[in-house]
Order: structure tokens, then C-alpha cells, then sequence
């Protein structure tokens, strides 16, 4: 029987963390220079408070009717909508993480990679948080990593991390 | 007062209270207040669980639960936005005329659909139109409700208060066409042009993209063709049937709910879709309202109130009557007309029993309750669903720009009711 690597393996630890207190303005160019799409909100202690995805960050500049309603398939002309609008960059001014973070799903060091996988299929993460017995994050684990020590010992060598 | 009355009063006192704080939502309290109700009534011999059954007016329930089918059966096939789409196209992205169409468009729906329906379908596809165009949606989402409010008073099935108002008097679809429907017409006409005054500034701001709502398709936000055609003939027979129901000795629930179960047979949509969506919180809300009251009417309350507005109705019917219509407005503002409307029905049944003309009564209360729901944002669901939904965009409708146009709305209303009342009391005192 071969055994699973466990999340520890295979997740980064140096991770890009913001704060509640972080801006939009402030968020959106960690994501460009890092190049990063998940960023974990995180408090004087280091403890896991949130996620903000960058959807959640662009969320604020998309049109209202895109959430409301069920099929925008038929629209194919923006109209205005294409345009830079103030309006919605003085939205985002008034908004910092504590506004956008979701609560966090995240998974210990120990956790075995099937566990981790399904974490991230039933949320619809991009990246995965993982914290420590205290809550403290410790590393972020991307679903390239998992894959790739996932499909290591059932695909062969050149997969391995 | 009895020691049942008072108690009976303060349950209903308190339920009234609490659906206005709104802090609990409205069918767990209706729910509560129903289940006290019968336990006090059980408990102090003026109100029997079968008195409580009896109470449940079948009718409404049955009438707004197979026009929600319907309605869900239409919206699924994208029809909704269509013919919002439609519509639109047709101003060519002049603020004004789009503030028109949009909300003739509304309100024709709403005179044979649930006009909360109406609203939530087509309010998403005007904040498109809107953002499309670069303007903002404020002034259609309102017109959008205020005009649609105020035409489903027209019809029979055009609003909840009817519907409960038509099936205690005993009056038909044509009753209500040949009644309210005239005075609706120039109320609505009236509404419209105090809007185009009232709005004056924000339509005057020209739109940045007339091209994005010219080539939106139509077409392509329709799904489902057939199932459409199929419950356009239904709702046509439907509707049809409405007319008729009088002469032809029919309920109008039983029209909606054979309606709904023939439109199911045909189109066969996934009932686990269809039906779910159905506004079970709605239906389950009025019958427990009608279970509450029920208890006041066993009590004899409303008949001690009916009593004391009996003098007057006696004296002086046309004065009872304008009465009726300004209370019923300004309670509808206060909390949801249709809470107000199920307490009002026994009131004038009882003076009925005294011997006192009751149409004319009747059809004040139905001007009254849908007027007096323009004025503040809870005054009707529509206004409520607008708000919500206004909120999720860069402008939301705050309470101070609703009463700034719905206030002017439902003055204006009540006071064309009010004089077409007075100059038709002859007949309105028909049925």
C-alpha cells in the first residue's frame, strides 16, 4: 500500500498575508507584484482571520445586474459599463479586508492530500490555508501543489515534488 | 369588553405589533399569533379549532397559489426579460420614454400576475438597462412599483388586497373592471405625469451608451419557446375564465389552480423547480393572519367595532365610506396593506349584518389599501422587493428618496380616488 504525502509536504510557507485593516488599493497591487489570487487575512498573532480571493476584489467593480441576474449570456455589449467609472473607485476606497474576507476554509499540516483535495473541490478554492493547532497560518497549499502530489504516485516519477 | 375580547384584542395587538417592528420575520410571528390565538380562544370557550379552520379563506389561498404556479411556470421559459428588453428597445434610450414603457410594461403584467412577481423579474433586467446606459436605475425601480401598485388595484387578481376583498364580497372580475379599473385609469395616468415632475432632474441626464441596450437581443433571452406558447394559451384561458367566472359560477381559485395544473400537465417542467420557488412563507403568512382574526371576530371585538362606525355608515355612507379609504391608506403605509385588509374584511361583514350597504365600503377599502402602499418603502412587498434590490447597486433607494416621491404618489391617488368616489357614489354603491 503506498502512502499519501500529507498537506505539510507539499504547501509553500512563505506566504503573502494582508490585514484587516489592508485597503483595496493596497491589495489589489500585492496581487500584481506577487502574483498571487488568494490572500489570507491574518491578525497580530499570526491566527487565520480570513480570505480574500482576488474575485472578491473585482466583485466591486463589476455591474450590479451581473449578480442579479441568472443569465447575462445575452448581453454582449457592455455599453458603459466598459468604462473606468469613478464611481465604483470611490467604493473601494471605503472598503478594506474586514469588508471582503470570507470566512476561512482551512486545513492543519498533518492532514492527509484526499482530505485537502475535497476541502478544496466543496469551496471552490484556488489556494488552500494551512494553519497550526492554534490557528496561526503556517503555509498555503496552491491546487497545483496538491495535484502534483497527488498524481506523483499514481502517474509516476516526473511528477513528483 | 368580555375578559375574551381584551385578551383576544391584546394577542392581536401584539402580533400587529410585531409584523410592524419587523423584527421577527412576519409568518413566524403570523404563525405564533395564529397558534395563541386558538389556545386562548380553546381555554376561554370563544374560539373553537374548527371556527379556526373556517376561518382560512380557501379562496385566496387557492387564487394566489396557482397564479404563483403560473407565474413561476412563465418565468421559466426567460419571458420576463423579453419582453422588459422589448420594451426598452422601444425608447431608443430617451430616459423618459424608457421610465414609460418600463413601467406600462409593468404594470399591464401586473394587472393578471402577482405584481411582487412582476417586480422581481423585471427590476433586475432595469438595472441592466440602466447600467448599460450609464444612467441611474432609481427612478424606474420606483415608478416601476408605484405604477404597478397602483394598476393592480384595477383587477381583481392585479393585487393580494383584492383578491381577499373579492372573494368576502363576493365580487367578480368584471365587478372590479367596471368599479376600480376607471378610477385606477386616471389614478395611474396621474402617477405617471407626477412622476415624469418629480423625477425631472434625473431624467434629464442623457444617457452615455444608447448602442448597448439597441443590441441587446431579445430573442436570445428567451429559453424555452415552446413551454412559452404553451402557457401564453393557458394564462390567455386563464384570464379568459376571469371574466367569465361570474356568469359562469367558477371560483377564481379554482380557475388558477386548474390553470396551474393544466399549464403543469403540458409544459411538464421539473416539479422540484417549479414548485419550491412558490411563495409558501406568503400563503402560509394570510392563513395564519386569517386564523388571528378569526379569533377577534369569535371574540365579538370586531363586531363591538363595527358597531361604532355602524352610526355613522348609517348617517352618512358616503362620508364612512372616504373614511374607510384614507384609514385603510395611511394603516397600508404604516405596515403592509395586506395584514390591515384581512382585519378590515370581518369589520365590514359585520356591518353587512347590521344592514348596512356594504359595496361602497368595499371598494374604498380596495382603493384605500392599494394607494396608501406607494407611500413608504414597506407600504407594499413591491416597494420592499425595489429597495433590496436597489441596495446591491452604487445607488440605493434610502427611505428619504421613496418618501420624496411616494408620499406626493399616494396623496395624489387617494385624492383622484376619493373625488371619483364622491362623484360616482351612486355607482359604487352597486356591486
Amino acid at each position: 500500500m503506498i502512502t499519501e504525502v500529507c498537506v505539510g509536504e507539499c504547501m509553500k510557507r512563505e506566504v503573502v498575508t494582508v490585514t484587516a485593516s489592508t485597503t483595496v488599493e493596497e491589495a489589489a497591487r500585492v496581487v500584481v507584484q506577487e502574483r498571487v489570487g488568494t490572500l489570507p487575512v491574518i491578525d497580530k498573532e499570526g491566527v487565520l482571520t480570513g480570505v480574500v480571493r482576488l474575485q472578491d476584489l473585482l466583485r466591486i467593480f463589476m455591474p450590479a445586474f451581473v449578480a442579479l441576474l441568472d443569465d447575462i449570456d445575452f448581453v454582449h455589449d457592455f455599453g458603459a459599463m466598459e468604462e473606468v467609472r469613478p464611481e465604483t473607485i470611490l467604493q473601494a476606497a471605503q472598503l478594506t479586508m474586514i469588508d471582503l474576507a470570507a470566512t476561512p476554509v482551512a486545513v492543519e499540516e498533518d492532514y492527509g492530500l484526499m482530505h485537502a483535495l475535497a476541502a478544496m473541490v466543496k469551496h471552490q478554492l484556488q489556494d488552500l490555508p494551512v494553519v497550526d493547532k492554534a490557528g496561526r497560518l503556517v503555509g498555503i497549499a496552491s491546487r497545483v501543489d496538491i495535484a502534483r502530489a497527488f498524481f506523483a504516485p499514481r502517474f509516476g516519477d516526473g511528477l513528483s515534488p | 369588553m368580555t375578559t375574551a375580547q381584551i385578551v383576544s384584542t391584546a394577542i392581536f395587538v401584539v402580533v400587529f405589533a410585531m409584523i410592524l417592528l419587523d423584527r421577527i420575520h412576519r409568518t413566524i410571528v403570523a404563525m405564533a399569533g395564529a397558534a395563541v390565538m386558538v389556545a386562548a380562544g380553546m381555554l376561554m370557550g370563544f374560539y373553537s379549532q374548527e371556527q379556526a379552520l373556517h376561518a382560512i379563506d380557501f379562496n385566496t389561498l387557492g387564487l394566489l397559489l396557482g397564479m404563483m404556479i403560473l407565474v413561476r411556470i412563465l418565468q421559466q421559459t426567460g419571458f420576463f426579460q423579453y419582453l422588459a428588453i422589448l420594451t426598452a428597445k422601444a425608447s431608443r434610450g430617451n430616459p423618459w420614454f424608457l421610465l414609460v414603457m418600463l413601467g406600462t410594461t409593468t404594470t399591464v403584467l401586473s394587472l393578471f400576475l402577482d405584481n411582487v412577481t412582476t417586480v422581481v423579474l423585471i427590476a433586475p433586467v432595469t438595472i441592466l438597462i440602466a447600467e448599460l446606459l450609464g444612467i441611474s436605475p432609481v427612478p424606474f425601480l420606483i415608478a416601476e412599483a408605484l405604477l404597478s401598485d397602483t394598476g393592480g388595484v384595477a383587477t381583481l387578481v392585479g393585487d393580494p388586497p383584492n383578491v381577499i376583498i373579492g372573494s368576502a364580497a363576493g365580487f367578480t372580475f368584471g365587478d372590479f373592471l367596471t368599479h376600480t379599473a376607471p378610477v385606477v385609469l386616471v389614478a395611474w395616468l396621474a402617477t405617471l405625469l407626477l412622476l415624469r415632475l418629480l423625477f425631472r432632474s434625473e431624467l434629464a441626464i442623457p444617457p452615455r451608451n444608447i448602442d448597448a441596450l439597441m443590441h441587446l437581443d431579445e430573442n436570445e433571452a428567451l429559453h424555452d419557446r415552446a413551454s412559452l406558447g404553451k402557457t401564453i394559451i393557458v394564462l390567455g384561458v386563464v384570464v379568459l375564465l376571469f371574466f367569465l367566472h361570474g356568469q359562469l359560477h367558477l371560483t377564481p381559485a379554482y380557475i388558477a389552480l386548474g390553470g396551474a395544473a393544466a399549464a403543469l400537465l403540458w409544459v411538464r417542467p421539473d416539479v422540484d423547480e417549479t414548485l419550491p420557488p412558490v411563495e409558501w412563507s406568503v400563503l402560509l403568512f394570510f392563513a395564519a393572519l386569517f386564523v388571528a382574526v378569526g379569533g377577534l371576530e369569535a371574540s365579538g371585538v370586531l363586531g363591538l367595532l363595527a358597531g361604532g362606525v355602524a352610526g355613522l355608515a348609517q348617517a352618512n355612507l358616503l362620508a364612512a365610506s372616504l373614511l374607510v379609504l384614507w384609514v385603510a391608506a395611511i394603516a397600508s403605509a404604516m405596515v403592509d396593506n395586506i395584514p390591515f385588509t384581512i382585519a378590515f374584511v370581518p369589520v365590514i361583514q359585520q356591518l353587512g349584518h347590521l344592514g348596512i350597504p356594504t359595496s361602497p365600503l368595499w371598494w374604498a377599502l380596495a382603493l384605500g389599501a392599494g394607494f396608501g402602499g406607494n407611500a413608504t418603502p414597506i407600504g407594499s412587498t413591491a416597494n420592499i422587493i425595489v429597495v433590496t434590490l436597489s441596495e446591491k447597486t452604487l445607488t440605493p433607494i434610502t427611505t428619504r428618496t421613496w418618501l420624496r416621491s411616494g408620499v406626493p404618489v399616494m396623496i395624489v391617488t387617494c385624492i383622484v380616488g376619493s373625488v371619483l368616489f364622491a362623484l360616482f357614489f351612486g355607482w359604487m354603491n352597486t356591486p
